[in-house]
């Protein structure tokens, strides 16, 4: 094992202490994942992007698991899964069954806090499942001195269900006196007619700084706990909840509570921003310096343009720049090289940032080109040997401007990006460029959530996986797995879907133990023209299907938006997932339309046909940080019914994607991936490609490059 | 038994690929990354501080330039050597990658650390050295957060002579004088000591890298 850097070493100590100021404004969290007292909620917010993770459990066994992000620096969303127990009604004779609930929150602070004004917060709880949670409240949160916070508000639904009084908003019309009876059918509904409807009633805390770490609350509680109470789960004997907080260390906290004189619980909150990472700007050593050409007037001779005509000198320099970026973790694929022009097209496996990458191969190109090359166009290009935007840079500005304070913004304005396709000549190949072979060994993890038998399965088990490129944009991949333990193959509910079973029946695929085949494709990537991509793909596409399928993009380097047009023609492998199908064929095709609206969020929005023949749209919202954060929410609707969709209406989800360099600090182009997707149903079921074009060209655009240039001289 | 030897298992397989891959998948896959992260603690040995082999002879007998860098909130000390000037600022390199830059003798960046100093503005200071004091001087330090936004953060700063001292480095001595460069932010406030020599040459200096990382403290044993 290579001995560590001595500064690496030290920066991660460093780290390790610093793991703390990171996160210290972080606010107090209720049961329910958002700031509050104990059930009630504050109108307090968290900390721009703050990502928190709350679990809570009562000493009667109810749990719940909530993931809350702080949208926008007013907006905040929760997902939570909760479950209760002997809730459900079980079979005749039997005992009541245990609950496994999903819900989803929004609520918006109308006002922030001023120096006399409070900050004023509307919420909406479990606004879209079956609302078992369901409430709704405007509320009202003052600090008072530097110790004491006080909370008021009102609640309709739960919140409105001990001490309610007609509801004041009656004065808007009649439908807002009687609360229509939940018809929590299959849940996933937006259940608008409920919302501020019915009774509403007063809710109040305190909470009081007693310590640094330690937090004080009370609070008098609103929420009747009529359905628990019907079921002997609680015996709520008093309005008042006492608990408090304490800061184990800064995002992680605490809590522990006493809830209606009844039952004992406790919470725990995690919380990380993507804004602050522990390792700060990264743990990468320096890059190569610039090579400064000599001055031309004191040696002449240095800045000839002779040196064209010898080849035997264009191998060398082309030698060089091939173990210069060897050194940095790129790779060289092709070369132009004229008297005062150079280009250079590459493959970046290592960096996030392509502003990063670009960087250090313009440094590069000053200690391998002669004097006489003033032009450098750089090219990144995928590993399917796609290429985006050519970054072109005068070799004088790079010297002028390397160590100067405002170094990046100044190369940023004088850096011009153009089309790849726009450049005139042809690169010339390096021997070694293609093919290309390369095979990993490595473990993998995959999960199956929110079974109500078994909430969290998993397995594991190792990938051999390769991948074959005879010549640029060819490329063969194929991937085996085996699984070593896991309990994923225990899910035995039958589908009850009327839909074809294109993924309802995923537990049968994962009750696979022999070895399988999660893909094996053939695929080609092209450029047909300026500001268009291409892909074909066939073979077995996904873990569940094979067959053909077609994409065309249309990303201008300098836009920020993005179309494209997909079609796939499909059949339904065999459980086993070997070479077999099933007799279940799909047609599917999209037009998709990507668009960044700045300040780091981008919507996509898909129409078309999915796998079980509906047709309709896929919207999903994301909010994106520059260093490769991504936090996006998507809701698909089609042609199928509620009632046939079956549970959870619609098919909609959470996605986060966390960049390995924001956790290591080292520098890396891989990501942690987290769909969480609370019913998997046949409605709105799209195929798993991986080799779909924006995804992969997109950070080859101008916006992307720009949004990551700090990183230049980096 | 099962889980550990299932552990094992996963401990090899994070480390296994082919060099064509043009990814090291100890690091590139979620996976890899956590279990190389548990192989890095059970095998990591702590690095030798530099402050325990370097000795006059060492120093003599460098070919290079050469300074110590001690970092006081980890008390930790590397050698550095010069890697290339450009137009004033020198880059200094310790052996592993990581580095400082430093312009006139003040730091203006560093590499390595996490939350890196990027870079400086401080000609004010440069000029109140030479000058032998000034008032209410503007230093920008430009620090590249973790969204890879580069963000200026201003200060005000006096450099004031703080009287002289005579430094014995591993049996050199050199006569300086003392400034310390006291700066106010809107978040922050810190100070920094130089020790000048006559000839205007920064021999040592303590300063201040960002808050998260502390003082660092430069001799500079060998121009």
């Amino acid at each position: 094992m290579p001995r560590r850097s001595r500064l690496a070493a030290t920066a991660t100590a460093i780290a390790a202490l610093l793991w703390a100021p990171a996160w210290g404004q972080t606010r107090s969290v209720n049961t329910y994942g958002v700031p509050g007292l104990i059930d009630m909620p504050s109108a307090q917010m968290q900390p721009d992007g703050d990502l928190t993770t709350t679990l809570s459990g009562l000493s009667n066994e109810s749990g719940r698991v909530q993931l809350s992000f702080q949208i926008t620096p007013r907006l905040q969303g929760v997902f939570r899964y909760a479950t209760i127990p002997d809730f459900l009604p079980g079979d005749p004779g039997e005992p009541f069954d245990r609950t496994y609930d999903r819900s989803f929150d929004l609520r918006y602070q109308v006002l922030t806090e001023g120096r006399l004004r409070p900050a004023l917060t509307v919420g909406l709880q479990d606004f879209g499942g079956t609302s078992l949670y369901a409430g709704e409240y405007v509320v009202a949160t003052k600090d008072v001195g530097d110790r004491l916070t006080v909370t008021g508000g009102i609640g309709w639904g739960r919140f409105g269900s001990d001490g309610g009084f007609d509801n004041p908003l009656r004065v808007f019309g009649d439908r807002f006196e009687t609360r229509p009876e939940v018809d929590v059918g299959r849940g996933g509904e937006f259940e608008a007619d409920q919302w501020f409807r019915g009774d509403a009633a007063l809710f109040a805390g305190v909470q009081y700084q007693f310590s640094d770490r330690l937090l004080l609350k009370a609070e008098y509680s609103s929420d009747a706990y009529e359905l628990e109470e019907e079921r002997d789960i609680l015996d709520r004997r008093t309005p008042f909840n006492f608990g408090f907080d304490y800061d184990l260390r800064p995002g992680l906290k605490l809590g522990g509570y006493a809830l209606h004189g009844d039952e004992v619980g406790v919470t725990l909150a995690f919380t990380l921003n993507p804004k602050r990472s522990a390792i700060g700007s990264g743990l990468e050593g320096a890059p190569l310096p610039v090579t400064i050409r000599p001055d031309q007037s004191a040696r002449p001779d240095l800045w000839v343009r002779s040196w064209t005509a010898d080849p035997a000198l264009e191998t060398t320099i082309v030698d060089t720049l091939d173990t210069l970026l060897e050194q940095i973790g790129l790779q060289l694929v092709s070369t132009r090289i004229e008297a005062t022009e150079a280009e250079i097209r590459f493959r970046n496996p290592r960096y996030g940032s392509q502003a990063q990458a670009v960087g250090r191969v313009a440094r590069a190109m000053t200690g391998a080109l002669p004097s006489s090359v003033e032009t450098f166009i750089i090219v990144p290009e995928t590993e399917e040997g796609l290429a985006g935007a050519a970054v072109i840079l005068r070799r004088s500005d790079l010297e002028r401007q390397e160590n100067a304070p405002r170094g990046a913004a100044s190369m940023q304005a004088a850096a011009r990006l153009v089309d790849s396709t726009r450049i005139p000549g042809e690169t010339e190949m390096l021997d070694a460029a293609y093919p290309r072979f390369s095979w990993a060994l490595s473990p993998y993890v995959a999960f199956s959530t929110f079974d109500p038998d078994n909430p969290l399965r998993f397995d594991i088990g190792a990938q051999l996986s390769a991948d074959l490129q005879p010549v640029r944009g060819l490329v063969f991949s194929g991937a085996l797995r085996q699984r070593l333990v896991g309990n994923r193959d225990e899910a035995d509910r039958p589908s009850n879907s009327v839909l074809p079973r294109v993924r309802s029946e995923s537990f049968l695929f994962a009750r696979n133990t022999g070895p399988f085949i999660p893909y094996l494709t053939g695929a080609y990537f092209f450029r047909p023209a300026e500001s268009f991509y291409g892909r074909v793909s066939a073979g077995l596409l996904e873990s569940q299907y094979g067959g053909a399928s077609a994409e065309l993009l249309w990303a201008p380097v300098d836009s920020r938006l993005a179309i494209g047009v997909e079609a796939s023609q499909v059949r339904q492998r065999d459980f086993e997932m070997d070479f077999d199908f099933q007799d279940l064929d799909a047609t599917t095709g999209f037009v998709s339309a990507y668009y960044d609206h700045g300040n780091g969020f981008h919507s996509r929005l898909d129409v078309g046909q999915y796998l079980a023949g509906d047709k309709g749209a896929t919207y999903e919202l994301t909010r994106e940080f520059n260093n490769g954060w991504r936090i996006g929410a998507y809701a698909t609707k089609t042609n199928v019914s509620s009632e046939d969709f079956g549970e959870g209406s619609f098919d909609k989800g959470i996605r986060l994607e966390i960049p390995l360099a924001w956790v290591t600090g080292r520098p890396s182009r891989s990501t942690g991936n987290l769909l969480i997707q609370p019913i998997l149903r046949d409605g709105g079921a799209r195929l798993r490609l991986r080799d779909r074009l924006y995804p992969k060209v997109r950070d080859l655009t101008e916006p992307e490059i720009e949004d990551r240039w700090g990183r230049f001289w980096r | 038994m099962k889980r550990i030897l299932t552990l094992m298992a996963c401990t090899l397989l994070a480390a296994c690929a082919s060099d064509g891959a043009g990814r090291d998948p100890a690091v590139d896959s979620p996976q890899g990354a956590l279990v190389a992260a548990i192989q890095s603690r059970l095998t990591s040995e702590t690095p030798q501080d530099a402050r325990e082999v370097l000795n006059a002879r060492v120093v003599a007998g460098s070919p290079t330039a050469l300074v110590l860098v001690v970092l006081e909130d980890v008390d930790a000390g590397l050698t550095m050597i010069p890697a290339a000037a450009n137009r004033g600022t020198e880059q200094w390199r310790d052996g592993t990658g990581g580095g400082i830059l430093r312009r006139d003798g003040v730091l203006v960046g560093t590499r390595g650390l996490g939350f890196d100093l990027h870079n400086a503005e401080v000609a004010p200071l440069r000029r109140a050295l030479r000058a032998g004091g000034g008032r209410n001087l503007r230093r920008v330090n430009l620090i590249l957060d973790s969204t890879d936004r580069i963000v200026p953060v201003t200060y005000q700063c006096d450099v004031v002579r703080q009287g002289g001292q005579v430094l014995d480095f591993y049996g050199t001595r050199y006569a300086t004088t003392i400034y310390d460069e006291v700066c106010r932010g809107a978040e922050d406030t810190f100070t920094n000591r130089y020790w000048v020599q006559g000839n205007g040459v920064v021999r040592r200096s303590v300063e201040r890298v960002s808050p998260e990382v502390g003082n660092m403290q430069i001799n500079l044993l060998k121009p």
